[in-house]
Parts: C-alpha cells; structure tokens; sequence
C-alpha cells in the first residue's frame, strides 16, 4: 500500500498502542523488542497501532488474541522524526501516521507507514530506535 | 567436529535427541494457559514459556536440521527450537491485525541460525514473530544487542547495537545460505575478535 498523507487530528504528544507478545529482558529491565515495530510485507511496511485517545486499555487487548500480553506505547511524533534520504527526493521523507479503516469496526485503528522508498535496512534501523524508545502495557 | 563430518547414523542420532530434548517438558493441561508469545530465555522454565498457549506445532523428524555436536552441547538449543516450531504452528492472524502465518522459509532459515549461534556457544535467545510471518532471534551480551530477521526473501536481515546509542545502529542482509557471516555476526556479539577476523 503506497505512503498515504500524514493525519493532522493525530497529535505528536498521542500515544499509539501496537501489540506485541512477549518483553525482552536485557540487563535485567523489560523492553519492548524491535520486532513489534516490523513487518514481512515488503517495502510498503505499514504497522498497524491503535490511536490511544480514541480507545481504552481494556478495549485494545479485547481486539487481540490472548497471545498479544502487551501494548508498545510510542508518541506519534517518534515516527514522524525520523525520515530517509531519498535519491529520487528533494527533501527527506519522513514516517507518516494515519487513521485507517480496516474493516474491523476499531475507530482507533491507524498505520505508522515508512517513507516512499526507504530500504529494508532503514525501516529496521527506525523499528530498533522505535523499540528502544518506548514504554509499554502489561495485560491487565 | 563439525556437522559434514559426523556418520550418518550420528547424525541421526543427534536430531532425534534434539527434537525429543525440545519435548520433554511440554505442560500438561492444567498449565497450558494462554501466554503472551515471542520470549525464550535461559531458565528452566523454557520448555512451558515456549509451549504455553500455543497449537501443537505440525513438526516431523524429517523437518529437523542437523546439529553439530557444538550446537547440541548448548542448554538452550532444544527449547530454541521447541519455540520456533510453537511460533511456526500459530494460525493466521495471531498478531489481531490479519498476519499470515509464519511462512516456510523464515520458519526453516531460523532453525539454521540457531544451529549456527548455538555451535558457537552463544546464550540463549529471545525468538519472536513478526507480522507478516518471519521470525526474530535477539541477543543483548554486555551491552551489545544483535537482531538476525529470517524473512520470507530468505535472507537473514540483521542489526547490530551498542546500548541505547541510536548512531551506533547498524543494519544488514546476507544470506541465510552465509555460515561464515553468521558466525560473523556472532563473533561480534561475543566480542571474540579472533573468530570475528577469521570469518570475515
């Protein structure tokens, strides 16, 4: 799916929820593993999060399997710093962040989408500062 | 030794030893309880973290990789591998957003990673999911983290990390087929300059 425009009604200050399974434990503190911030789909790597704002804790993991034990918990500004040199682009692009209707009927179901041509290297490069940068939510 | 130069019949041997080591503390019913899914760590409580709540993974002695003696000698292997098959068997969608199971080559690739960093006495990592079907080891070893990605391109994308310094972040692909990178990869994580040199 091409890059779509960035969602003004999302603040950078709003926290975006995107599920993961399990916390890594490095040094003995929890963390949020950089795979919650990848996906297998190619370079069009969209990952879903849930706008917090316009939803609840509880209502988030209801939407999940039981397997999903925890929410990441990233500011929609964090994506949006971080942008890739594109050789075709006068100007660096950045992540956008974008409310999307997937058919769900979850109102708060958005994309966090990597630039227009950023590399493989790039997006894991961004999901690794995204996982170090972030907090988290255990399943209550 | 290396696995290419062990008889067949110890061959045999060892990846049976193996895939029974990765079942030999499945839960019984009473503790098979939905668990959050993508960790594996160095206790004894590996076996039930890695099968908790998950299908019985479809796994076959003829999907077994060899092992090298090396590997085989490593704690954690078995239950490494008990957890990848576990990640393996999870039914579409097992992310809430409609992710396709993991998908054949990452899911073989995988266990050919853990081969390769078990035999070079490596701790234990934490294995995880990835939306769309691949899989995720990491290692975090005094201060150094390393991510090897087993993607359905069949390459092993990596990335290397010094602490909490986002400068310090490099990333990578090379192919699954790339013992000698991966050894590498794995030599930097240890910080074991000679092996690093002699793989490079």
């Amino acid at each position: 799916m091409p890059q779509r425009p960035d969602d003004a009604s999302i603040q950078d200050s709003d926290s975006l929820w995107r599920g993961f399974g399990s916390t890594v434990v490095k040094g003995g503190v929890e963390r949020v593993p950089s795979s919650a911030f990848k996906t297998n789909t190619g370079p069009d790597g969209e990952v879903s999060v849930d706008v917090a704002k316009l939803t609840t804790v509880a209502a988030a993991f209801r939407r999940r399997p039981d397997n999903i034990g925890y929410l990441a918990d990233i500011d929609a500004g964090l994506p949006r710093s971080l942008s890739v040199e594109v050789s075709d682009a006068q100007a660096p692009r950045h992540y956008t962040v974008y409310l999307w209707d997937d058919g769900s009927g979850n109102p708060a179901h958005a994309h966090v989408h990597p630039p227009d041509g950023a590399s493989s290297g790039q997006q894991d490069r961004y999901a690794k500062i995204m996982a170090l940068r972030a907090k988290f939510i255990r399943r209550p | 030794m290396s696995a290419g130069v062990l008889p067949n019949a110890a061959m045999a041997l060892l990846t049976i030893a193996s895939t029974t080591a990765g079942y030999s503390a499945r839960p019984d019913a009473s503790t098979a309880v939905p668990a959050p899914i993508g960790h594996v760590a160095a206790d004894d409580n590996l076996h039930s973290q890695a099968n908790r709540g998950l299908r019985e993974p479809s796994f076959q002695f003829s999907d077994a990789v060899p092992l090298s003696s090396s590997a085989y000698l490593v704690g954690w292997y078995g239950a490494a591998v008990s957890r990848v098959e576990a990640l393996a068997g999870m039914p579409a969608g097992w992310d809430g957003h409609g992710s396709r199971e993991i998908q054949p080559l990452p899911h073989r690739n995988m266990l050919g990673v853990l081969d390769t960093v078990a035999a070079m006495n490596a701790p234990a990592p934490f294995l995880s999911p990835i939306s769309g079907g691949a899989l995720q080891a990491e290692w975090c070893v005094n201060g150094r983290d390393l991510e090897l990605v087993a993607r359905s391109s069949g390459t092993i994308d990596f990335v290397k990390a010094v602490g909490e310094d986002a400068d310090s972040i490099q990333t990578g692909s090379i192919s699954a087929a790339d013992i000698a990178g991966l050894q590498a990869l794995a030599a930097w994580l240890l910080n074991e300059p000679r092996i690093h040199a002699a793989a490079a």
